[in-house]
């Protein structure tokens, strides 16, 4: 059976200003408040990271959800998609030169932003994630994280080669 | 000039963007410098924190500042000085510098960062991984085996035994051929110069049973040689599973969540067997193909040497080509590991929490998942098998092409005279024999790849560090008293991820002390501490005096008992369970022990009593009994450190108080921890310490906590009020009935 209590605290944007303040953080005003820092959280960064994005105060509580960055002027999403892209750090690779393995660590070079790099993957049943038939996650050694967006439009070479490596 | 050793490394922008830059702590500075050229330098005057932000897939450094109304408080997170960003891959050494600065910050002193730099591979440059002494990319390829090879040392002798007697039964068989080559010579076929030692008929017959006796001796010599093998290899898989398993124990909590369940489970069972058959089956015949491979090539090319290199024309290019495939076929098995492992995972996880399965109705939901798990690992497998299926014959037929060669020229040979019929069949016979290693050799990629994958994943558990070691000389850690001192402990799961800060406690022997806060305020993480499954990333903790550092984990475990929450069963029966906490308890104290938790009346109720068998998990057995199980284990153990961590948690009310009852007779005498959520069990408590975002926010009595009217008061009252709206609602309930 359907839930109808579907109160989730989510902010009307038409009150809602993101600015940055003076020492370069997000900070937001909602209606007459004030507040000077706020963080973004995604609440669905893998599947869906432009819906549902949590908006909290620096100790942790939450202000409300945005159900939609489409929902805000253009600016204001530009705003918050910068910052976003500053909490979720996720470079692309798009190109796979070689994946070696040695004794269970699994050597990636490959082409990240378009920079050579290489790292390591252990453990690759759960460090790579395909989402759909289209979005694969990497994740290393150190916790950095990596991701092909459109799988099917990377080199047939590349795709050849992280395939087996894919379920 | 010296080198700064107080310098980080950082690697983005403000923008997320790559970049070379450095954050270095001087002179009570800090300077910001990228790409070569300082961006920023902030004095450390009006710092309070230097604190490390986590977010995901990068984390970056900020100052935050001293109100200068109270110069003990910072001023609000808004204010913050914003310094540097990093990927994940500096976090560790990001931490590290934080401890100098904010070390400097607290005290005025200056240390020095101690952080080890990455180690970088002298031959190929690339970093080297943590935990692990050599790089695995230069690691020399026959290394695994080579290790292999020195983990199998005590079972050596058996092998080589048992492959000298095979190699004998082997030199039997190729007699098989001579006596047939001389049957065909001396009676079947003479030739002019033949000197039959007996009339044909007889010395047919006699040249048969020889060969029968051949024969024998040979499948005896087989039998022995199999038997000492099998028994070698028995307990080179038990050695190995053992091996494993023990290192497995020793692996700290966070070492073994990183694995599954059914990872570590394939690994124990499945790869030492993989390893083990590889090992000491095709090890055994492995030596046994080669040595006949050079007997039976000598005696060709004594027999023929020119129909002898026809057999090896094709030889060259099967080799070229299983050579190609090799690398093809390592990750073709790596994929079916990966698929086995993960079905593996799902059904034991489905097996476990089969009753929450159940109660959410999802049978239909598992089975498709389990299915599209088993479904893949057979897609796997099949195209494994077909790959093989497919490969193997014509690998086969190409090794086998020059029999062909062999018939057409030996033929050729017998009609011309060159050789004789009797030659020309052990030529033949003994093709046989020779083909026999080299098909053996074109299925050895596969065994390999088995063994190498299964052998690999073997090696990662056994080279995983021990994070929890005993030191080498340990102190002795006897009749405990039961004081418990933390000094400054600072940890976090993840070291730049603090979950507790400067911790100081006294705890007195035989007090009760209750441990209160918010979830995830750490209270579970300060007794995961004392009961060391973690050390502290900074400062001590201390059991009469000695830092359980410095203590055997089995003396500590043992002064230490622990009721949890869940309470975990294990398979057999209820005697058995309770009486895990000490092997050499009598059953006098067993029952002792069931009685005094008020477990004895309920398992007296049961028609096995004691010798109730529970299943895993124990799914017969109600919360409140489980629970009671749990507290007749600790009395049984009778340590002097008692944690209670939320023993009484979700019970009825009436379980509820033959619990506490337990309880308060375990608690007399001993030191005691308890956290509870529902704050009046713990009114028995001597002190009440409140936790808050992983530091000591408040101590005292229940009354004096109440009086501060602080936190706990916070919680106390929000309890209250939940309470009694719970019983409203119930009344109300009641009276519409």
């Amino acid at each position: 059976m359907q839930n109808t209590n579907l109160d989730i605290g989510l902010l009307d944007p038409s009150v809602l200003t993101f600015y940055i303040n003076p020492r370069g953080f997000l900070a937001l005003k909602k209606g007459e408040e004030d507040f000077k820092r706020v963080k973004l959280t995604r609440a669905l960064p893998l599947t869906d990271p432009d819906a549902y994005i949590a908006v909290s105060d620096m100790s942790g509580k939450e202000i409300g959800i945005l159900k939609s960055l489409l929902d805000l002027p253009e600016e204001q999403q530009k705003l918050l998609q910068n910052e976003l892209s500053k909490t979720y750090y996720c470079p692309t690779i798009t190109q796979v030169r070689s994946i070696r393995e040695k004794l269970g660590y699994f050597y990636f070079d490959a082409k990240v932003d378009e920079v050579h790099r290489t790292f390591a993957v252990k453990d690759i049943s759960r460090s790579i994630k395909q989402m759909d038939d289209s979005t694969v996650f990497i994740a290393d050694v150190d916790g950095n994280r990596y991701i092909i967006r459109d799988f099917a439009a990377i080199h047939p070479a590349s795709r050849r080669k992280l395939e087996p490596y894919l379920y | 000039m010296t080198e700064n050793k107080n310098q980080f490394f950082f690697d983005l922008d403000e923008q997320a963007k790559s970049c070379q830059g450095t954050l270095s702590f001087e002179k009570g500075e800090l300077i910001v410098s990228v790409d070569g050229e300082e961006t920023q330098r902030v004095s450390l005057v009006e710092g309070k924190e230097l604190v490390q932000q986590t977010a995901v897939g990068c984390s970056w450094l900020e100052l935050s500042l001293k109100d200068p109304a109270d110069p003990e408080k910072a001023l609000p997170a808004s204010e913050n000085i914003s310094l540097c960003r990093f990927t994940m891959s500096a976090v560790e050494e990001a931490a590290e510098f934080c401890k100098v600065v904010n070390y400097y910050l607290e005290t005025g002193f200056v240390g020095e960062m101690q952080i080890e730099r990455v180690l970088v591979c002298p031959t190929c440059g690339r970093a080297m991984m943590q935990g692990i002494d050599i790089c695995l990319f230069c690691v020399d390829k026959s290394y695994v085996f080579r290790r292999a090879l020195k983990l199998m040392k005590p079972f050596l002798p058996a092998v080589l035994v048992s492959t000298a007697i095979l190699i004998v039964a082997n030199l039997f068989y190729t007699l098989m051929p001579v006596l047939n080559r001389f049957m065909t010579d001396h009676y079947l076929a003479p030739t002019a110069d033949a000197k039959p030692w007996f009339a044909p008929v007889q010395g047919i017959l006699l040249m048969s049973l020889f060969m029968i006796l051949v024969r024998a001796a040979g499948e005896g010599l087989y039998i022995v040689s199999n038997r000492i093998s099998i028994r070698a290899g028995t307990r080179f898989s038990d050695f190995l599973r053992r091996m494993v398993y023990e290192k497995v124990q020793s692996l700290s909590l966070s070492s073994m969540s990183k694995k599954t369940s059914g990872d570590l489970m394939k690994r124990i069972t499945g790869d030492t067997n993989h390893i083990r058959q590889f090992l000491i089956d095709q090890g055994r015949y492995a030596l046994e193909m080669m040595l006949m491979f050079v007997v039976i090539l000598v005696i060709l090319l004594l027999t023929n040497w020119k129909l002898t290199l026809m057999v090896f024309i094709p030889v060259p290019v099967v080799l070229v080509v299983m050579n190609r495939y090799w690398s093809r076929i390592r990750v073709r098995y790596e994929k079916q590991w990966r698929r086995e492992s993960r079905a593996n995972s799902i059904l034991h996880d489905i097996i476990k929490g089969i009753r929450v399965v159940k109660t959410f109705g999802n049978e239909e939901r598992e089975i498709q998942k389990y299915s599209k798990a088993s479904e893949d690992l057979a897609v796997v497998s099949v195209q494994n098998e077909q790959f093989w299926a497919k490969t193997f014959p014509v690998l086969g037929f190409f090794m086998g092409i020059g029999e062909f060669f062999v018939l057409i020229f030996g033929g050729r040979m017998v009609i011309t005279g060159e050789m004789t019929l009797g030659e020309l069949v052990q030529f033949t016979l003994f093709l046989e024999y020779i083909y026999q290693p080299l098909r053996w050799m074109a299925s050895l990629p596969r065994w390999l790849a088995n063994a190498m994958t299964s052998l690999v994943k073997i090696y990662e558990v056994l080279d995983e560090k021990v994070e929890i070691a005993d030191v080498e000389n340990p102190k002795p850690l006897q009749q405990v008293t039961g004081s418990i001192r933390f000094q400054n402990v600072n940890f976090g799961y993840k070291s730049y991820e603090p979950v507790l800060k400067h911790i100081n406690l006294d705890i007195a022997p035989g007090e009760m002390v209750g441990l209160v806060g918010h979830s995830g305020a750490g209270k579970s993480t300060l007794i995961n501490l004392i009961m060391r499954l973690y050390d502290p990333d900074s400062g001590s903790i201390l059991i009469d005096g000695t830092d359980i550092k410095e203590v055997t984990q089995k003396d500590l475990h043992d002064s230490i008992g622990v009721v949890f929450q869940d309470t975990f069963l294990f398979a057999g029966s209820l005697y058995d369970n309770i009486a895990y906490a000490r092997e050499d308890a009598t059953r006098q104290e067993v029952i002792a022990a069931a009685k005094a938790a008020n477990a004895h009346e309920f398992i007296m109720r049961l028609s096995d009593g004691y010798n109730t068998q529970i299943g895993e998990n124990g799914h017969n057995l109600s919360g409140g009994e489980r629970q009671r199980l749990a507290i007749a284990r600790a009395i049984l153990k009778n340590p002097k450190i008692l944690i209670l961590d939320e023993a009484t948690s979700s019970l009825d009310p009436e379980t509820e108080d033959k619990i506490q009852e337990a309880l308060a007779r375990l608690v007399k005498n001993r030191t005691t921890i308890a956290i509870a959520h529902r704050l009046a069990t713990l009114r028995h408590a001597n002190r009440l310490i409140v936790l808050e975002k992983g530091e000591v926010a408040e101590t005292g009595s229940h009354n004096e906590l109440m009086e501060k009217k602080g936190i706990y008061y916070r919680l106390v009252m929000a309890q209250r009020q939940t309470a009694k709206l719970r019983d409203e609602v119930a009344a109300s309930v009641a009276s519409s009935k």
